[in-house]
């Protein structure tokens, strides 16, 4: 069992072989932080790709607008009918209240609204979603037929794009599939990247290993160094990877949205957290099993 | 005790660095290993702490045959062993103190020990004033001393030292087998492979001549000169 003063001394070699063996770390750690940006960059497009995509895909729906202005209850009248039409899953009614805010909210200070909100141009509606993207031709065309009930006005031609949202659809699934197989081949090249760099680091100690063998160290007691020294250097990689990823995902995100700003990116807020952590959490893994499956092999071939 | 039982070693499919070798030291006693160089000293030592492992035949050291010896408890018996080398093994970024105390902390020892047995230690190869400097500051005898400080600061019950003076000239090597002798005086059992004639002879311990993997001459307070002469490998 390992003591509190063993766990002493683990940190004290550690953190002296870091500093003493400065260029091996140095070598160590620019591999994870190099590794790990292409990494979380790929990430980081992955998951801005499935959030349009997902984004698109709940765009799945049909709008009518009405002609003219409705009541609440000529809007719940409205909103019933089109309910019992086949394959519809839920219809929300939109007032032209509503409408303005959500663009407001979309928009928000990149438009002057104060004119638009005097004389509000936008009409009500009701946006219908459908069980089924490949449903929407067929309650569109029941959609047209139908007759609004009394005393409600009726509806411009519905607003859809199928095949858009099909395409969208296939996007995202393959951006899911080819995001998660190219992740999992970076990862094992970025674990043999950093093993082979923590080979260098145990041969260079190989006389320091030969001698805790002799006076009688057990294996455990030899790996414990080099597997702190392989999580140092992860944890080190990966936190200066994620500032850099973070650094460079707010200046990319600020130009972007500017150029295209109804193109729905993830804000850094959204993502800081979270990313951090997990690219850290992989870079500490990385250095713990790069460092394990590299001092297992060394003790065996010894 | 250590005791060797028709002990053969092969290496890699190879002829055997050493056939049949018999073989019990007592414990306490001093005693010197010779014959050329490549003619199975240093396996015979690594036989002892399990660095070497016989294709057949029994190693009984401490009255336990460590042939069987599991993996996981060879550790257990390197630290009843002090091991010398001859290019002295040291790391070069540690203090002479840090080198020794490197010793008692690679198996956990805590720090009143390290306090109490390091400086104990250099002080027996009277290095305490080089505590501080680094080896490459030091001369080779001085490394060689360092490097018996580490193999000792433990107080192993057996000392192994493979061809401790090897690195040395005549006079220092002297110092350093005076030394080994005073260690064995404080209770270890020492087994130094050499062939360095001069120290062996004039040491009159018991002598083992390996040649071609085997033991040839077995004397007590023996000398070298007798098998080199034997092998024709030092003129008369």
């Amino acid at each position: 069992m390992l003591s509190l003063r063993n766990w002493e001394f683990f940190l004290r070699e550690t953190f002296i072989n870091v500093r003493r063996n400065g260029l091996m770390s140095l070598a160590a750690v620019s591999t994870v932080v190099v590794s790990l940006s292409i990494l979380g960059s790929f990430l980081l497009a992955v998951v801005n790709l499935d959030a349009m995509a997902s984004d698109m895909a709940r765009k799945v729906e049909i709008t009518m607008f009405f002609l003219e202005p409705v009541s609440k209850i000529g809007a719940q009248r409205a909103r019933k009918r089109v309910l019992e039409i086949r394959g519809v899953k839920e219809v929300q009614f939109v007032s032209r209240r509503e409408a303005l805010n959500r663009l407001k909210e979309r928009l928000e200070g990149q438009i002057d609204f104060s004119d638009i909100e005097k004389s509000n141009p936008l009409p009500d509606s009701l946006e219908v979603r459908v069980f089924d993207p490949d449903q929407v031709g067929n309650v569109v065309t029941q959609l047209k037929r139908m007759q609004p009930p009394a005393g409600v006005p009726g509806f411009d031609t519905p607003q859809y794009g199928e095949k858009y949202a099909q395409r969208i659809l296939h996007f995202s699934r393959a951006v899911k599939a080819l995001g998660m197989f190219t992740a999992a081949l970076l990862s094992l090249s970025i674990l043999v990247i950093i093993n082979n760099t923590i080979r260098l680091t145990i041969f260079a100690r190989r006389r320091e290993i030969r001698i805790m063998q002799l006076v009688g160290a057990t294996n455990w007691f030899i790996r414990v160094p080099f597997l702190m020294e392989g999580i140092l250097h992860g944890f080190i990689g990966s936190a200066l990877a994620s500032l850099l990823l973070l650094c460079g995902y707010y200046y990319t995100v600020t130009h972007f949205r500017m150029a295209f700003p109804f193109v729905p990116v993830i804000p850094v807020e959204g993502i800081m957290g979270h990313f951090f952590w997990v690219l850290c959490f992989m870079g500490l893994l990385f250095g713990y099993a790069g460092s394990l499956i590299s001092i297992r092999k060394f003790l065996a071939n010894l | 005790m250590i005791q060797t039982l028709d002990v053969s070693v092969v290496y890699n499919g190879g002829p055997p660095a050493l056939r049949d070798v018999s073989l019990r030291i007592e414990k306490g006693e001093f005693i010197f290993i010779v014959g050329p160089t490549g003619m199975g000293k240093s396996t015979f030592l690594k036989l002892i702490n399990r660095e070497a492992v016989p294709a057949k035949g029994k190693v009984i050291v401490a009255g336990r045959d460590i042939t069987k010896l599991e993996a996981r408890h060879i550790p257990e018996l390197r630290r009843q062993i002090g091991v010398v080398f001859q290019d002295f093994q040291l790391l070069p970024q540690k203090t002479v103190w840090e080198n020794v105390a490197f010793a008692l902390q690679a198996i956990g020892a805590d720090r009143h020990r390290i306090y109490r047995e390091v400086p104990r230690a250099l002080e027996l190869v009277s290095l305490t004033h080089k505590a501080n400097s680094y080896p490459q500051e030091l001369s080779g005898g001085e490394q060689q001393r360092v490097s018996i400080a580490r193999a000792i600061v433990n107080n192993p019950a057996i000392v192994l030292a493979d061809e401790p003076t090897g690195n040395l000239d005549p006079e220092t090597s002297w110092d350093i087998v005076q030394l080994l002798s005073k260690i064995n005086i404080r209770g270890s059992t020492v087994v130094v492979a050499t062939h360095d004639k001069y120290i062996v002879d004039g040491m009159k311990k018991r002598v083992v001549a390996i040649e071609n993997g085997q033991v040839v001459r077995d004397e007590p307070g023996g000398y070298h000169h007798a098998v080199t002469e034997e092998l024709g490998i030092l003129p008369p």
